[in-house]
């Protein structure tokens, strides 16, 4: 938004300036116009070029158009500082990262740190990007070649969100194995680069002699593996430094596959190891590609919540003002604003974020509200709070909101309370008329726009939760096809070229309009009474 | 100086904008302001003294003069002999005819009558233009005609075509010549005038009447004026003051290029119009058939015109122009 209106204003300076400095008509009195007004006459006989002045109109509309569409459809985009960067000497296979130059210290933590078992950690976090969005700021982890601090160089910069994503999009095209990260601290840019990245990490650019394939199957930890290749010998999944687990196969030879289902604790690091006959690795996948019907009641449809919901792949958004009915198909109500009366009863999880939670039977705690620089309490694991456990081992689990405020519930008998400040609960969910309500005592509006990682993540964890995961079908491996990138390749997930960046819009608008006012100096110059 | 015009000063030093209008080209010195009372040049009264109005035919006036009158007359000039009739003045008897021819004569004189000159100076806005102005140009060739006239004993009647009436100044002798002068220095030019209007109410025609203009009106007025004072037998004589600005505005420095809103100096009525050298050269083209269109209208009326220049040194415009025109001698 900010980089919007600066752009606009920088491309509007200079023509405003241009404007007003053409120099006024010197008034000349003169003895009598009858003259002027006979060749005013002569020269308005005469056929005035019509193509001068319709394409100085063309020119001012055009540029008028620009700026307005250049407005309308970034009006309420972030723009962002990113950056690609690539290790120089590093295997073929060499993680590339689309990092925030403003959070040098995530690209520290994240590339320049030697662990001490050798163990690649960026390339780990690198192969689930999601948990890279969770524990970026606490990894620590050294890059695959062991490459030094300064062998982390930019080769391409971008001011806006859309062109990091745009770079994005084409080295996903170019190479669709490469494994891919993308950290920004916007919740569009990570929720969008996110499902890129997903994608394009399953399919390795060299292909082991066994290759391995996972895929989540619910939200709450079930996995399914599926190992294809040439081998003779059961292989053996190691799950990210735990225990291992042997994969029948269902085939041996030179098309041998096989096929594992398991449960695993998300909330730690999970990374599948092949071992035996190939070191392939998977990843996680991405969240149901089921998409879920969201409710949003929010009186800022353009606000940064709005935003991110909409940048999330799995989410069909639905924007409803305060008290507005709700709509029949909604699996996810967001209540930030004041919900509908009675609350509809189909709707699976209904959740309070930030507002007066009384419509879901839990009140706020008479205890006065604390600014949310403070380190809440967690509960007992919950697959809402996926993916927060580590940020918050860090430091402050939300730190920094602008005149945010953290308030303590009163929740109700049987509810869980997931995070724990220091009035209360502030994060609670429970059970109730076959609903799964959640409460948030913490406005998400402003944590959303300061990139608060844990609130990002519970928004996630709300829809995954509100899809049901449900268990898929079981599947019969093949040799090719599973988990590699759609049909037209990973950078068909991000958003279409359609959606340019404004600035290219408001320069041509610039252009056009400088190119009006040169072509009037022309006109005025031939004088044309 | 107050805030509001500091800031209007700064305004304008920074944007180029003075606010001010500029009256043509580059004022000279002495120039007197937009709207003053026209400045006739009074050292042209020694250059005149020797020039008198001079009218083809019989001098119309009702007074005594110098002048050839129609008809016969208390005159000193003899004119014939008649018979005498019963009721002539028996001190006409001629007793030298009676005494040679024995019959009774009667000596006839020509009537000694003053000629009218009646002068039209045009006060309109567009006169108040130019360097040096039309006005003072015009007002000066009416004084030397109004001297010129007076000098010979004619009556005078100088008319100021302005917006509102004035009262016309009437003279017979030099004695006159300072009420004109004041009347003169009186006036305030401006505006839009009619000659109609300001030749209307005057009592008998005059020998000659002199339009002095810059013929910057509109042209349906201006002949039918002089259509009238034509048809009266006022042999009316159009002294055409041409500023070159107005002629050629280029080379006088009055259009610069660039954008232009010209002000017209009667109405105020203003155009803008983008300068460069073809616009300039369209004008001055136009300037010349708007100059062929005027003469071409006098002489179907039958009106004589001569042409004077603001710069024209105003003797030889009088020992030589007008005396070529018959005017003066």
């Amino acid at each position: 938004m900010t980089w919007a209106w600066l752009s606009l204003l920088l491309a509007a300076a200079p023509i405003i300036a241009l404007w007003l400095r053409s120099p006024p008509p010197r008034a000349v009195r003169v003895s009598s116009l009858l003259l002027a007004r006979a060749l005013a006459r002569a020269n308005a006989r005469r056929a005035r070029p019509p193509l001068a002045a319709l394409v100085e109109l063309a020119l001012v509309l055009g540029a008028l158009g620009l700026c307005a569409v250049a407005l309308a459809r970034h009006a309420g985009a972030d723009a962002s500082a990113l950056r690609l960067l690539r290790v120089e000497g590093g295997p073929s296979s060499a993680p590339e990262i689309v990092g925030d130059l403003s959070l040098v210290d995530l690209q520290v933590e994240l590339g320049l740190v030697q662990r001490a078992d050798g163990q690649v950690a960026v390339e780990a976090a690198l192969q689930r990007p999601d948990e890279l969005m969770a524990t970026g700021a606490t990894t620590t982890a050294s890059s695959p070649a062991g490459a030094p601090p300064s062998a982390w160089d930019p080769v391409q910069a971008a001011l806006h969100e859309e062109r990091a994503l745009a770079a994005l999009r084409a080295q996903c095209a170019a190479a669709p194995g490469t494994p891919w990260a993308a950290v920004d601290p916007t919740a569009a840019a990570m929720l969008r680069a996110a499902s890129c990245l997903q994608a394009s990490g399953a399919a390795p650019r060299d292909a082991p002699p066994l290759r391995l394939s996972a895929r989540r199957t619910d939200a709450l930890g079930a996995l399914e593996l599926a190992v294809s290749g040439s081998t003779e010998d059961p292989p053996t999944l190691r799950l990210d430094e735990g225990p291992t687990l042997p994969v029948p196969l269902s085939a041996a030879g030179a098309s041998a596959v096989g096929w594992a289902q398991l449960r695993w604790d998300q909330a730690a690091p999970a990374v599948i190891h092949l071992e035996g006959g190939g070191s392939d690795a998977a990843a996680l996948p991405a969240p149901p590609p089921r998409r879920v019907r969201v409710g949003l009641w929010t009186t800022a449809p353009a606000g940064a919540l709005a935003r991110a919901l909409r940048a999330h792949p799995a989410v069909e958004l639905e924007l409803l003002g305060p008290g507005a009915p709700a709509p029949a198909a909604v699996e996810l109500a967001l209540l930030a604003a004041a919900p509908p009366v009675p609350l509809p009863p189909n709707i699976a999880v209904i959740a309070a974020l930030g507002v007066d939670p009384a419509p879901i039977s839990a009140t706020w705690a008479p205890m006065a509200p604390t600014t949310p620089r403070v380190q809440p309490r967690l509960g007992a694991p919950h697959a809402l709070t996926r993916f927060t456990t580590a940020v918050a081992e860090e430091g402050a689990l939300i730190d920094g909101l602008d005149g945010g405020t953290l308030r303590a519930l009163r929740l109700p008998a049987g509810a869980s309370a997931l995070w724990t400040g220091p009035g209360g609960p502030t994060l609670g969910v429970w059970d109730e008329a076959g609903q799964t309500r959640v409460a948030l005592g913490l406005d998400p509006e402003r944590a959303v726009r300061a990139g608060q990682l844990p609130v990002l993540h519970l928004l996630a964890n709300l829809v995954e939760l509100a899809g049901g995961a449900p268990p898929v079908a079981r599947l019969s491996p093949t040799r090719a096809g599973w988990f590699s990138p759609p049909s037209g390749g990973a950078a068909s997930l991000l958003p279409p070229s359609s959606e340019a960046a404004p600035a290219p819009l408001l320069w041509a608008a610039a252009a056009a309009l400088t190119l009006q006012a040169a072509l009037r100096r022309a006109l005025r110059s031939r004088g044309r009474p | 100086m107050t805030e509001r015009g500091r800031w209007a000063r700064l305004w304008g030093r920074l944007w180029g904008r003075s606010g001010k209008v500029a009256p043509g080209g580059r004022p000279a010195q002495g120039t007197p302001a937009l709207g003053a009372p026209p400045r006739p040049d009074l050292n042209l009264l020694p250059v005149v003294q020797s020039l008198r109005v001079c009218a083809p035919g019989f001098a119309l006036g009702q007074g005594q003069g110098e002048r050839r009158g129609p008809g016969a007359g208390a005159g000193l000039e003899f004119a014939e002999h008649r018979p005498y009739q019963p009721g002539d003045d028996l001190r006409h008897l001629d007793p030298h005819a009676y005494l040679r021819l024995q019959q009774l004569l009667v000596r006839t004189f020509h009537a000694d009558r003053d000629q009218e000159l009646v002068i039209a100076l045009d006060l309109s806005g567009s006169m108040d233009a130019g360097q040096p102005r039309k006005l003072d140009h015009g007002a000066s060739v009416a004084l030397g005609l109004a001297a010129a006239a007076l000098n010979g004993r004619d009556t005078l009647d100088l008319r100021l075509v302005t917006a509102t009436p004035t009262r016309p100044v009437l003279g017979r002798d030099r004695s006159a010549l300072g009420p004109l002068v004041a009347a003169l220095s009186a006036a305030r030019p401006g505006g839009e005038a009619t000659v109609a209007s300001a030749l209307a109410g005057r009592r008998r025609r005059a020998d000659r009447a002199v339009l002095i203009s810059d013929v910057l009106l509109e042209d349906a007025p201006l002949l039918d004026a002089l259509r009238a004072l034509r048809a009266a037998g006022e042999r009316p004589l159009l002294v055409h003051v041409l500023a070159p600005e107005d002629l050629d505005p280029g080379r006088e420095g009055l259009l610069p290029d660039g954008e232009n809103e010209l002000i017209d100096a009667e109405s105020g009525e203003r155009l803008r119009a983008g300068v460069d050298r073809r616009l300039r050269e369209a004008w001055a083209a136009e300037a010349r058939a708007w100059l062929d269109r005027v003469e071409r209208s006098c002489q179907l009326i039958g009106v004589q015109r001569v042409c004077t220049g603001t710069r024209t040194p105003l003797p030889a415009f009088f020992s030589s122009t007008l005396r070529r025109a018959g005017l003066l001698q």
